[in-house]
C-alpha cells in the first residue's frame, strides 16, 4: 500500500468524522420549542413541588453553564473544539455527570455481549452457509435451510422473549434478564464471571440465533458462486483433499464480502440493540441512548451518536487497510 | 409470553370491581405461628471485602419510581442536592429528615430535630435538633450541618432544592451546638412543612458540612470515594456497592439511632435497589421470589402475579383498591388560554361528557378510586371536602350527562356536523390529550376519556410521547392528564391556578406548576392569603371554600381520578409490610419515607 493512498484515507476519516458530528449537532437543534434544562428541572420539580422563582434561576443557570445562552454558531465551535480533545462535557439530564463517563460505563456491557454473539453469528453462519452450498456436505445439511431462513425472519427482540419466557421463567435455566446476579457484588472472581456468562447466553442467544440466518444465507449465495470458478475445478482435479480445497480455495475467497459486512456489523454493535437490552436489563449504550434521547439529552446524545460514528468509522478504516492482507488481488499502488 | 396471555385474560375478566371511595379496612388477620418453614435460599457470590448476607436477611427492589429504567447512571453520584440523582438508596436508607410526615395518618415524627418554632410574623424559625446524632464517619451532626446545607442551596442555583430554599431563606444561623435559626426573607408559615420535612419527595436532606464545605463547587461534588467512606451518612445504611446494575447498602451496626437507644437496628441487613425497569419483567421477577417488592403493577398483572406466588400482597391485602393513596390525584388540564377552553362552558361540557365510571373500570380494572377535588382523600384533608360539600353539589364535578355536556356546547354556538362532532363556524373542535409515556394513574385514564369525549362529539385524540413535559410547557398540548401534589392542606394544588403563573399567551413556556394558565385576581389573592398562613391552619378552611367556589365556577381543571399504587409486596422472605390496617408508613419505597419501611419489616425466618 503506498503512502498517498495511506494519507488520502486517514484524511477521508477525518472529514467524515467531522460531517457526522456537525450533522448530529445540528439536528436536535432543528427540533422546534424544546428546551431540554427546563423540561429537566421541571421534571424535578413536579416530584417535590419547586417554586417557579426558582426554577427560572436554576434554568438560567444551567444554560450558562452549559453555552446554551449563546448564538448556535458559537455553540458549534465550542462542540467541535472540545471534540477534538475528546471531552464530550456533562450530561444535561443526568447533571453533573460526564458524558464520557456514562458512556464508559454501559460501552463494556455492549461490547461483550454484542461483540462477542455478533462474531459467534458471522463464525456459525458463514460455517453454516458455506456447507450449505458445498456440494459434498452431509445430508443433514440441507434441513438446515428452512429454520435458517425462519429465524432470519424473526425480530431478535421476540426470539428473546421467547427464550426468556422458556428458558428463564418457566424452566429456570437461566436468570430473568440482568448482567449478573441480583445479590452478587461484584469482582473479578471465577464465580462472579461465571455468572456474567451465565446470564449473557439468552440475550447472546437472541442476537446469535436471529443474527446466523443471514449471514448463512448471505454465505450460501457467495460460496454458489465460488464453487464454480476453475480453479476450484483445478484444484479437485489436482486430486486436493476436500476439506483443504473447501476451507482454503472456496471458503476463504467466498468469505471477503461477508467480512466487510462483519466490520459494518460489529461498527454498529457500539450502538447497541436497544430491544434487547430493554428486555433483558442489560445495561448497555443502547438503553443510554434511549435514555438520552426521552430526555432530550444534547450532549448525551452527541456523544453517543459520536462514539457509533467512531466506531464505523474506525472498523472500515481498519477494513480498508487490512484488506490486500486478506486478499492479494486487491492493490492501492497506482499502476 | 403465558405470563401476559393471563394478564390479558385476567384483564377481560367478566367480573369487574366498581369502587366508589375509599374505605380504610379494618380486618383482623389470624397470624399463624410458623414452626417450620422451608425457604429456598438463593447462594450469594461473595466478592473479597464484602460481608457474606443470606438472601434471608437481604431486601431487593426493582423499579424505584420509574426512572433510570434499564441502568443507573449515577453509579459514583451520592451528592443528594446534584440533578440526575436517582431514588437508589440515598434518600430513604441513608440519609435522615429533621421530621418525617405519615400522609395516610397524618403524623408528623420528630426524627434528627426535635422541634421548631417561628419568629414573630413567620420572619424566621427555630430548631432545636436531637442530641447523639452521628454521621457514619463518626462526627457529631450539629446546626452546622442544617445551617451549612441550607445556606448552600441558597447560594447555589444549581443544586436541587435551591428554589424552594431560596424562596425563604435570607440567612441559616448555628445558635448552639443542637439549635439553628433560619433568618427569612419574607414571611413563610411553611418553611417547617415544605422544605424541613421529609414526605413523598419532598425535604431537604441534610449534608455533611465538615465534607462539603471544603468543596470548591458543592453542585458538582461527587460525595463519593470509597477509600475515604464516602458518603457520609446518619442513616442505618452504608454503601457498599454502586454499579450500573444494582446499589447496594448494607446495616451500619454502629448506627446512631440504636446506640442512643432511640430505634432499634433495622432487621434488613441488606439493601438491594434496582433501576427502573418494564412491569413484565418486575412481575416476572416477583413470581420467581428474585424480588421483594416492585414498582406499580397494573390490578390485571397484581392479579396475575398474586395468581403465580400466594406470598405476595397489597395495601388491601390483594383486594380492591389493592394499592396505596398516592398524594397525585389527577385530572384533565386544559390550555385556558387557547380558544375555546378559554370558555367556562366548554370546559364543563367537556366534564359532563367524561363517565368516570368507566375510566376506573376499563382504564384502571377498578384500581383506582374518582374523586370530586384534586386533592388525596388524607385524613386531614377530609375536612376540605367536607367544607366543600356544599358547592360541590352545586357544581357536580364528577357528573356525567351528555345531555347537559351537549346543552352547553349548543349554549356556546356549537352544531354537530356530519360525523357527529362539534363545530362552531364551520370549524371542528379538535384536540389532542397528552400525558406520560407510563404512569400508573395517568396513562390507562387517556384511552378511555378519549372515548368518552369522541362519544360525546368531541373530536380528541391523546398521545403518549417521550417530550409530553415539553409538549404541556410550551402550550403546543391542548389538553393533558397531569396530577397535583398536596398532603395536609389544599395550597400547594390549588396555588397552580394562581395568576402568578399566568402567561401572555397561550403558547408561550409555561413554568411549573402553573400548567393551566389560568387567572382569577380575586381567587389569587385568596391563594396568596392561604399562603401566609401555616400549613393546615384552621383559616385556611374558610378561605380555601371561598377560592373553591370561584374554582369551581371556572373549573379550569377538570377531575379524574385518585392515584392508587398498587405495589407489589413479597413476604416470602419479609413480613409486617404496610397495610391499611398497618399504615406505619406507605410503601413508596423510592420515597424519602421509605426508611420506615426498612426499619419495621420482619424476617419471615
Amino acid at each position: 500500500m503506498n503512502k498517498s493512498y495511506l494519507v488520502t484515507r486517514l484524511v477521508t476519516f477525518v472529514i467524515i468524522l467531522w460531517l457526522a458530528s456537525s450533522v448530529i449537532f445540528i439536528l436536535p437543534h432543528l427540533a422546534p420549542g424544546r428546551n431540554p434544562v427546563r423540561e429537566r428541572i421541571v421534571q424535578q420539580a413536579s416530584l417535590g413541588s419547586g417554586r417557579v422563582e426558582g426554577i427560572e434561576k436554576m434554568v438560567a443557570a444551567f444554560e450558562r453553564d452549559y453555552g446554551l445562552d449563546k448564538p448556535v454558531w458559537k455553540q458549534y465551535f465550542t462542540y467541535m473544539g472540545k471534540l477534538v480533545r475528546l471531552d464530550l462535557g456533562l450530561s444535561l439530564a443526568l447533571y453533573p455527570a460526564k458524558v464520557i463517563d456514562l458512556i464508559m460505563q454501559a460501552l463494556p456491557w455492549t461490547i461483550g455481549l454484542l461483540g462477542i454473539s455478533t462474531l459467534l453469528a458471522f463464525g456459525f453462519g458463514s460455517l453454516a452457509g458455506a456447507l450449505l452450498a458445498w456440494p459434498k456436505s452431509p445430508g443433514f445439511i440441507q434441513w438446515l435451510f428452512p429454520p435458517l431462513m425462519v429465524m432470519s425472519a424473526i425480530p431478535y427482540f421476540l426470539l428473546g422473549i421467547f427464550l426468556m419466557t422458556v428458558f428463564a421463567f418457566m424452566l429456570k435455566w437461566f436468570p430473568i434478564g440482568g448482567g449478573s446476579s441480583l445479590t452478587s457484588v461484584p469482582d473479578w472472581s471465577f464465580t462472579y464471571i461465571k455468572q456474567i456468562l451465565h446470564h449473557a447466553v439468552l440475550p447472546g442467544l437472541a442476537v446469535v440465533l436471529s443474527g446466523i440466518g443471514f449471514w448463512a444465507l448471505s454465505m450460501r449465495g457467495m460460496m454458489i458462486t465460488v464453487t464454480g470458478e476453475d480453479y476450484v475445478n483445478f484444484a479437485e482435479m489436482r486430486g486436493l483433499g476436500s476439506r483443504r480445497i473447501f476451507f482454503q480455495y472456496a471458503m476463504r475467497n467466498a468469505i471477503l464480502p461477508q467480512v466487510t459486512a462483519l466490520a459494518l456489523a460489529l461498527g454498529f454493535v457500539v450502538s447497541g440493540l436497544v430491544l434487547v437490552e430493554w428486555v433483558f436489563r442489560y445495561p448497555g449504550i443502547g438503553s443510554l441512548l434511549f435514555k438520552a434521547i426521552a430526555a432530550f439529552d444534547y450532549f448525551l446524545i452527541y456523544g453517543v451518536v459520536f462514539v457509533l460514528i467512531l466506531g464505523i468509522a474506525l472498523t472500515t478504516l481498519f477494513l480498508d487497510l487490512i484488506y490486500p492482507l486478506l486478499d492479494p488481488r486487491i492493490k492501492y499502488e497506482r499502476e | 409470553m403465558g405470563l401476559m396471555m393471563v394478564a390479558v385474560m385476567a384483564a377481560c375478566s367478566s367480573d369487574p370491581e366498581t369502587i366508589v371511595e375509599t374505605r380504610e379496612v379494618i380486618k383482623e388477620v389470624e397470624v399463624e405461628k410458623v414452626v417450620e418453614k422451608v425457604v429456598e435460599v438463593t447462594p450469594t457470590a461473595v466478592a473479597t471485602g464484602y460481608e457474606e448476607v443470606p438472601r434471608s436477611d437481604t431486601m431487593i427492589m426493582a423499579g424505584l419510581g420509574g426512572e433510570h429504567p434499564g441502568a443507573f447512571t449515577d453509579i459514583e453520584m451520592f451528592n443528594a442536592h446534584a440533578g440526575g440523582i436517582s431514588r437508589s438508596g440515598l434518600y430513604q436508607a441513608a440519609t435522615e429528615g429533621l421530621w418525617y410526615y405519615n400522609m395516610l395518618t397524618g403524623e408528623l415524627i420528630p426524627w434528627l430535630a426535635l422541634s421548631f418554632e417561628y419568629d414573630a410574623g413567620y420572619m424566621g424559625i427555630t430548631v432545636k435538633l436531637r442530641d447523639g446524632v452521628e454521621w457514619s464517619d463518626g462526627t457529631k451532626f450539629t446546626s452546622a450541618d442544617v445551617a451549612g446545607t441550607l445556606n448552600m442551596l441558597n447560594t447555589n442555583d444549581k443544586m436541587n432544592r435551591h428554589g424552594d430554599v431560596n424562596l425563604c431563606t435570607k440567612e441559616a444561623t448555628e445558635v448552639d451546638e443542637l439549635t439553628v435559626h433560619v433568618e427569612f426573607s419574607k414571611t413563610c408559615p411553611r418553611f417547617q412543612w415544605d422544605v424541613l420535612t421529609f414526605r413523598a419527595d419532598t425535604g431537604v436532606p441534610m449534608t455533611p458540612h465538615h465534607i462539603f464545605s471544603a468543596q470548591d463547587d458543592p453542585s458538582t461534588f461527587s460525595h463519593y470515594d470509597k477509600a475515604k467512606g464516602w458518603p457520609v451518612v446518619t442513616g442505618p445504611y452504608k454503601l457498599v456497592h454502586s454499579d450500573v446494575e444494582k446499589k447496594i447498602w448494607d446495616r451500619r451496626d454502629d448506627w446512631w439511632g440504636a446506640k442512643a437507644g432511640f430505634h432499634d437496628l433495622p432487621k434488613v441487613k441488606r439493601l438491594i435497589f434496582l433501576p427502573g425497569m418494564n412491569e413484565i419483567t418486575m412481575a416476572q421477577m416477583l413470581i420467581a421470589n428474585e424480588i421483594d417488592m416492585a414498582f406499580s403493577l397494573t390490578v390485571p398483572n397484581y392479579k396475575a402475579v398474586k395468581a403465580q406466588n400466594d406470598k405476595m400482597t397489597s395495601h388491601h391485602y390483594g383486594e380492591a383498591p389493592y394499592g396505596y393513596l398516592d398524594w397525585w390525584p389527577v385530572g384533565l388540564g386544559l390550555n385556558t388560554m387557547r380558544a375555546p377552553f378559554d370558555e367556562v362552558d366548554v370546559r364543563w361540557a367537556i366534564s359532563y361528557a367524561i363517565n368516570r365510571d368507566e375510566v376506573i373500570e376499563f382504564g384502571f380494572a377498578g384500581g383506582q378510586v374518582v374523586q370530586e377535588l384534586p386533592l388525596p382523600k388524607y385524613k386531614p384533608m377530609m375536612k376540605y371536602f367536607e367544607g366543600a360539600a356544599d358547592l360541590l353539589e352545586q357544581y357536580p364535578t364528577l357528573e356525567y350527562n351528555p345531555e347537559k355536556s351537549a346543552a352547553l356546547m349548543e349554549k356556546s354556538g356549537f352544531t354537530k356536523d356530519s360525523e357527529g362532532f362539534w363545530e362552531r363556524g364551520g370549524e371542528r373542535l379538535t384536540f389532542t390529550i397528552v400525558t406520560f409515556p407510563q404512569h400508573p394513574s395517568t396513562t390507562p385514564a387517556a384511552p378511555v376519556v378519549t372515548q368518552n369525549l369522541r362519544r360525546n362529539g368531541f373530536d380528541a385524540t391523546f398521545v403518549l410521547p417521550t417530550d409530553f413535559v415539553s409538549r404541556i410547557i410550551s402550550g403546543e398540548a391542548d389538553a393533558f392528564i397531569w396530577g397535583h401534589a398536596a398532603m395536609k392542606d389544599p395550597l400547594q394544588t390549588f396555588d397552580a391556578y394562581n395568576c402568578k403563573y399566568k402567561r401572555e399567551s397561550d403558547l408561550e413556556d409555561a413554568t411549573y406548576p402553573g400548567l393551566y394558565r389560568w387567572c382569577d385576581e380575586d381567587y389569587s389573592a385568596l391563594m396568596d392569603q392561604i399562603q401566609d398562613l401555616p400549613v393546615d391552619d384552621p383559616g385556611v378552611l374558610p378561605l380555601f371554600v371561598e377560592a373553591l367556589e370561584i374554582w369551581l365556577k371556572e373549573l379550569p381543571d377538570i377531575t379524574l381520578n385518585s392515584t392508587i399504587i398498587t405495589l407489589p409486596m413479597n413476604e416470602t422472605y419479609w413480613t409486617n409490610w404496610p397495610h391499611a390496617d398497618n399504615q406505619y408508613v406507605h410503601e413508596g419505597f423510592w420515597h424519602r419515607t421509605g426508611m420506615h419501611i426498612f426499619l419495621n419489616l420482619e424476617p419471615v425466618n
